[in-house]
């Protein structure tokens, strides 16, 4: 599945937008108000009409809700406007849809909005032809549907104890949750924790290799092997792994232990691939790399490190090769890690004619995300310029050690940041100096 | 920030068996001077006359702790101001790290950025690094800037502090400054963590930073033989640190 376009009107902020989506990698940059995730919203939208085709999941497809109509005040007076349209244009199962499927409200009575999907019957009898197919015993390769809004982290602390997963028909399972904001750790842990419980019962290949997929899926997304050994520990109702420090000790610990930003990545990557085995199990090791599907990540960035932020979307790529992401950021160091066509800005019409790769930090916030009052020279504005590019050095090292030229460049940032700041003559005549002979030296 | 050791409640001159008493606290900053140094125990600023006694425990809500040894810290107006701001949640021992009960080298990364946060070096699980967040957002650690728009002292003086070490460890690796010259210029900028950790691959000027006596560290606590900083509560195995 691949959504290669869509339009978007009257839909929360947008009067009517087109928007062209890169088959592997989107990401939407721009003011909050803009919408960076009404985007996403109307993604789900989008993509919840296949689900419509799908009986047992039926109840997860996502409406255009009331209060995402678009209102325009005239006089005093909220006026919603209407028609509300999402339509997309792409490919479901190797099926070229070229009208597209469409969402629409065209009215809106007193209690409820009336969403209309007849113009979404297409993907719906694409979606029913290959539930028939698969339940007549044909390997049917199925989509995965996944929306990781900002909420992720916190899904799991509802206080639910963690149940032996239900036996059911895997694509129902698969689907659960799928579009609410909130990502479902709390089922990709529950399956883990029947799947292993089973193995070690009765043991069949098979499962044994869905299992390891699995396992090495969540393992190759954390960096440096930080994360090994994983299992679940039914003492501690809870996914545990030895965790590596960066002195090469190790310690095992629980996934609840675990710091925000890696709770974020192996939440959310452990629900992806969850999703990928049990819609797909006849695809055995290849079911996550294979496995194609549209997955939405609202601020990607959440709770990671710098570091990690430059590798997160070529990480992603590698790791779930068949997926379309569609994500949101703040962040200037994932931009910079995108190529030219994986850049939207939602406040900009004309797309840079840069690969953001060559662009410096400074300018990326500057010229890319157009926070234009960093141009002010106060010390605070100064400071959050000089920041990111110490940030930027800082990253560059994980294991902390600075080299020569690092710190001479530190030594540079520093002194002109300073340099502004002090109030001794001789000094700031100390520091120019020092400044010009590094220039001469560089 | 430096692992300090206050020692035990000073005595009488005259009776060395019965406690001082602090009824006026301000007259345990010389103690706590002396045995400590002239550094803020929490942002690690040089400060020489405006120092204020923290209260670990608030006096207004724990009066009877206003004169308790055990209860004080010195520390800068700035960590001091933003202290009243707030309050201290208890278990105060387990929800914070303290200078004078942890290793807190250990609990702390001063960035090239001037930003103090969780050392993640050491630091690998949650409640840890939420422990060193608390102490951070307590006394207002990670503050960059006041309400006027002012910036803090503290994070320019940290900056500057590392421009110094930076352009001492430049100068040292090309044979242009001495040992010496490092540890008075570390004594004159304050924050030892910064100088430590610009410092950390040169085992030399490493050990002559944490033995240097103005700094008051902890040593037998919180350092090995061999200069690595080992958890001050070693039998606490929840957390060590
Ligand atoms: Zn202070």
């Amino acid at each position: 599945m691949r959504i290669d376009k869509i339009r978007i009107k009257n839909f929360k902020g947008f009067e009517e937008e087109i928007f062209q989506l890169n088959p592997l990698f989107t990401v939407f940059i721009g003011d909050n108000a803009k919408g960076k995730t009404s985007v996403l919203d109307a993604l789900a939208v989008a993509v919840s009409s296949f689900l419509r085709g799908i009986d047992v999941a039926k109840h997860e497809s996502r409406n255009i809700e009331k209060n995402e109509i678009r209102i325009v005040t005239k006089d005093g007076q909220p006026l919603p406007q209407l028609p509300v349209e999402i339509h997309a244009f792409g490919t479901v199962n190797d099926i070229s849809i070229n009208e597209g499927w469409m969402r629409t409200v065209e009215k809106i009575s007193p209690k409820k909005t009336n969403t209309l999907f007849v113009k979404a019957k297409n993907i719906e009898k694409v979606a029913e032809d290959m539930l028939k197919l698969s339940r007549s015993g044909h390997n049917v390769v199925f989509p995965v549907i996944a929306y990781h809004g900002t909420g992720r982290l916190w899904a799991e602390h509802e206080a639910k104890k963690t149940e032996y997963k239900k036996t059911g028909e895997g694509v129902s399972q698969a689907y659960l949750n799928c579009l609410s904001p909130k990502s479902s750790s709390k089922e990709f842990l529950s399956w883990y924790k029947t799947y292993e419980d089973e193995i070690r019962k009765f043991d069949q290949e098979k499962d044994k290799l869905l299992l390891k997929t699995f396992n090495s899926t969540v393992i190759s997304m954390i960096p440096d092997n930080h994360w090994q050994n994983m299992a679940y520990s039914f003492a501690a109702e809870d996914l545990t792994g030895i965790f590596v420090t960066p002195d090469g000790e190790k310690e095992k610990l629980q996934f609840r232990q675990l710091s925000d930003g890696y709770r974020n990545i192996i939440g959310m990557v452990a629900d992806i691939a969850y999703r990928c085995v049990k819609l797909n199990p006849h695809l055995g090791e290849n079911a996550v790399k294979e496995t194609p599907g549209i997955v939405l990540i609202d601020e990607l960035d959440l709770h990671l490190h710098p570091n990690w932020q430059r590798r997160i979307v070529e990480d992603l790529k590698n790791t779930f090769p068949g997926i379309q992401f569609v994500a949101t950021t703040h962040s200037p160091f994932i931009i910079q890690s995108l190529k030219e066509d994986e850049l939207r800005n939602l406040d900009r019409k004309i797309v840079s004619q840069k690969d953001p790769k060559d662009i410096p930090i400074n300018k990326i916030i500057t010229d890319i995300m157009e926070v234009e009052s960093i141009k002010s020279d106060d010390f605070e504005k100064r400071y959050s310029v000089a920041k990111l590019e110490l940030e930027k050095i800082e990253a560059a090292r994980p294991d902390n050690n600075l080299t020569m030229d690092d710190y001479v460049a530190v030594s540079k940032l520093l002194g002109s940041l300073l340099e502004e700041e002090t109030d001794d003559a001789v000094y700031k005549a100390f520091l120019e100096k020092q400044n010009d002979s590094n220039d001469e030296t560089n | 920030m430096r692992p300090i050791d206050k020692g035990s409640w000073p005595t009488k001159d005259s009776h060395a068996t019965r406690k001082r008493v602090f009824n006026d606290w301000t007259r345990a900053i010389p103690y706590l001077k002396g045995r400590t140094g002239r550094y803020c125990h929490l942002c690690e600023l040089k400060v020489s006359n405006a120092m204020a006694i923290e209260h670990i425990k608030s006096k207004k809500y724990f009066p009877r702790l206003q004169a308790h040894w055990d209860n004080f810290l010195l520390i800068c107006n700035y960590c001091n101001s933003h202290k009243l701001a707030t309050i201290t949640i208890s278990p105060y021992k387990k929800t914070y790290y303290w200078p004078h009960l942890n290793n807190t080298i250990m609990a702390f990364d001063f960035r090239i950025t001037g930003e103090i946060i969780p050392n993640r070096t050491y630091l690998t699980t949650k409640p840890q690094i939420d422990r060193a967040s608390a102490t951070i957002d307590l006394y207002g650690l990670d503050k960059v800037v006041t309400a006027q728009g002012n910036s803090d002292d503290r994070l320019k003086d940290r900056l500057e502090a590392y421009k110094q070490a930076i352009d001492r460890f430049i100068e040292f690796s090309t044979g242009k400054a001495s040992i010496h010259a490092i540890v008075d210029n570390a004594k004159n900028t304050g924050f030892f963590s910064v100088w430590l950790k610009v410092f950390n691959s040169v085992p030399n000027v490493k050990a002559a930073l944490i033995d240097c006596l103005d700094f008051h560290l902890a040593t037998t606590y919180c350092f090995n033989s061999t200069y690595q900083p080992i958890p001050r509560n070693p039998t606490f195995t929840a957390d060590p640190i």
